[in-house]
């Protein structure tokens, strides 16, 4: 390949991923495409959200870091990060098009932070670190039908059509009202808090019968993902939403749970290689600053001795 | 960039500096960490530093890119055990010109124009922007917060994407692009 037909094929890229092309810019590329393996991939890469979205988080840490090295932060380039983190965001919706099927979108909160949006029919979500929601671009008269993973906060507009978010394994069913809904693929149970109104729990018990289970506001429901037995308590459920705030909030939890939770909205790997000493039950609140040495002291009050760093893992012994 | 027909190491040195942050972020698209991205790129340089002359300009950047890029492979091949980089694998042992090297460098290239862009915007259009896309902010709220008119958001909006387009479209017009800026 010839340097001039490097910068053309870029600028159809480019142009791809602004989903400004022409048709017969796009055959131009598509022939591109079909010329070898090597460019269909290329293609499909910049065609891919998730991908699209690994590679602005490395842009990012690539930026700060190499700077951070030079040995000279100042405020202008916190700024500048602050920035750069919102301009993931913007990213993604700005190529969100080009990114996945045509008639569905999807919403991903950055690292260490909070995103919200709100859904074609006025509904406003608010997502966690590493979380993500799939969802029509137009919802249809008789449904409306979201699919996610992670952790959020929902205030869904009562309307005549049911709203069904589809998690691992559940779904929850509702008309209006405000839940929050934390269901990441790596844990082992999945909550549903009801702040208000109702919702129904759907989801197929060990035996492969559909279930629903209805909760009223001020209920939490427990749903363990292994033996898919579903169970409801009363619980102060908007404690749960804290984080919308910045805040997390925990009742009862245990410290495994706790340092899983820090860990995950931190972007820590987390190693447990004596659990004896992380079964200790705690309330109370953190609060989620953008760096997390607070957190990280205040846990170590309570677990002195045991708590280790090691660049990105936290390992508890 | 003449400085480095005469291998010495303050050139070395500056060409780092100038050039690790995409560097690092071409290698990640690779190995994956930042951290062994930074060690793979910072031995490249080394290396360097040992040679009696190095190529100019643009030939620089292709020695370089291809040099990060071969330095990557072997690690993930010292690596192959782990299983998640065999695709990577399969793949190696390819001269520089070839077009797994081309598509890759030329990808790196374009998200790195794209994404620096972004962050080039004018504050003003960047805040409207952020406000309405990051944040879902209405047009009303965000002409609330910022004590301007429904009509400047909405133009400001307008013209950010027109920016960030003007802006990409400009740099891809042309040939034999300088990469790394």
């Amino acid at each position: 390949m010839d340097n001039s037909n490097v910068g053309r094929i870029k600028h159809l890229l480019v142009k791809h991923l602004m989903g400004d092309l022409q048709d017969a810019e796009q055959k131009e590329l598509d022939q591109w495409r079909a010329l070898s393996e090597s460019n269909e991939e290329l293609y499909r890469r910049m065609s891919d959200s998730r991908y699209l979205e690994k590679r602005y988080a490395d842009f990012t840490k690539a930026v700060h870091r190499s700077w951070e090295n030079k040995g000279r932060k100042s405020g202008l380039w916190r700024w500048a990060i602050v920035s750069l983190a919102a301009a993931a965001a913007v990213l993604l919706v700005l190529f969100l098009p080009y990114f996945s099927k045509p008639e569905m979108k999807t919403f991903s909160a950055p690292q260490k932070g909070v995103a919200s949006l709100v859904l074609p029919d006025g509904s406003k979500v608010w997502l966690k670190s590493a979380s993500s929601i799939t969802y029509p671009v137009k919802f249809s008269k008789k449904a409306r039908e979201v699919s996610f993973t992670g952790e959020g906060y929902f205030e869904v507009v009562p309307k005549e059509s049911e709203f069904t978010v589809s998690a691992d394994g559940f779904k929850v069913k509702v008309t209006g009202t405000k839940f929050d809904i934390k269901s990441y693929r790596d844990d082992k149970r999945a909550l549903t808090a009801l702040i208000e109104g109702e919702v129904s729990i759907i989801y197929s018990d060990s035996l492969g019968v559909e279930r629903q289970d209805r909760m009223v506001g001020g209920d939490l429901a427990v749903f363990d993902k292994k033996s898919r037995k579903n169970s409801i308590v009363k619980s102060n459920t908007s404690i749960y939403s804290a984080w919308i705030g910045g805040v997390y909030c925990f009742d009862t939890e245990t410290l495994e749970n706790i340092l899983r939770e820090v860990c995950r909205y931190y972007g820590y790997n987390l190693i447990i290689s004596d659990s004896t000493v992380t079964q200790k039950v705690l309330s109370g609140r953190l609060k989620m600053e953008d760096d997390a040495s607070e957190i990280l002291d205040a846990l170590r009050d309570f677990l002195p001795g045991h708590i280790k760093l090691e660049s990105d893992t936290i390992i508890i012994q | 960039m003449h400085g480095l027909v005469e291998n010495n190491r303050s050139a070395v040195t500056l060409l780092y500096e100038q050039r690790k942050a995409f560097l690092c972020f071409y290698a990640m698209g690779m190995v994956g960490s930042y951290q062994e991205a930074e060690d793979i790129v910072h031995s490249v340089f080394e290396k360097m530093l040992s040679k009696e002359s190095l190529p100019e300009g643009a030939a620089f950047d292709s020695y370089v890119v291809s040099a990060v890029r071969n330095s990557c492979l072997n690690h993930i091949s010292r690596q192959k055990t782990h299983g998640k980089y065999t695709s990577y694998v399969l793949k190696e042992s390819e001269s520089s010109e070839d077009r797994d090297y081309v598509n890759s460098r030329m990808e790196a290239e374009i998200l790195w124009e794209v994404f620096s862009k972004i962050e080039e915007l004018p504050e003003g259009c960047r805040q409207v922007f952020k406000m309405s896309y990051l944040e879902n902010l209405s047009n009303q709220e965000i002409a609330d917060a910022l004590g301007i008119s429904v009509n400047t958001v909405k133009s400001q909006k307008a013209r950010s994407k027109e920016l960030l387009r003007a802006s990409l479209a400009d740099l891809f017009t042309f040939a034999a692009l300088i990469f790394g800026l």
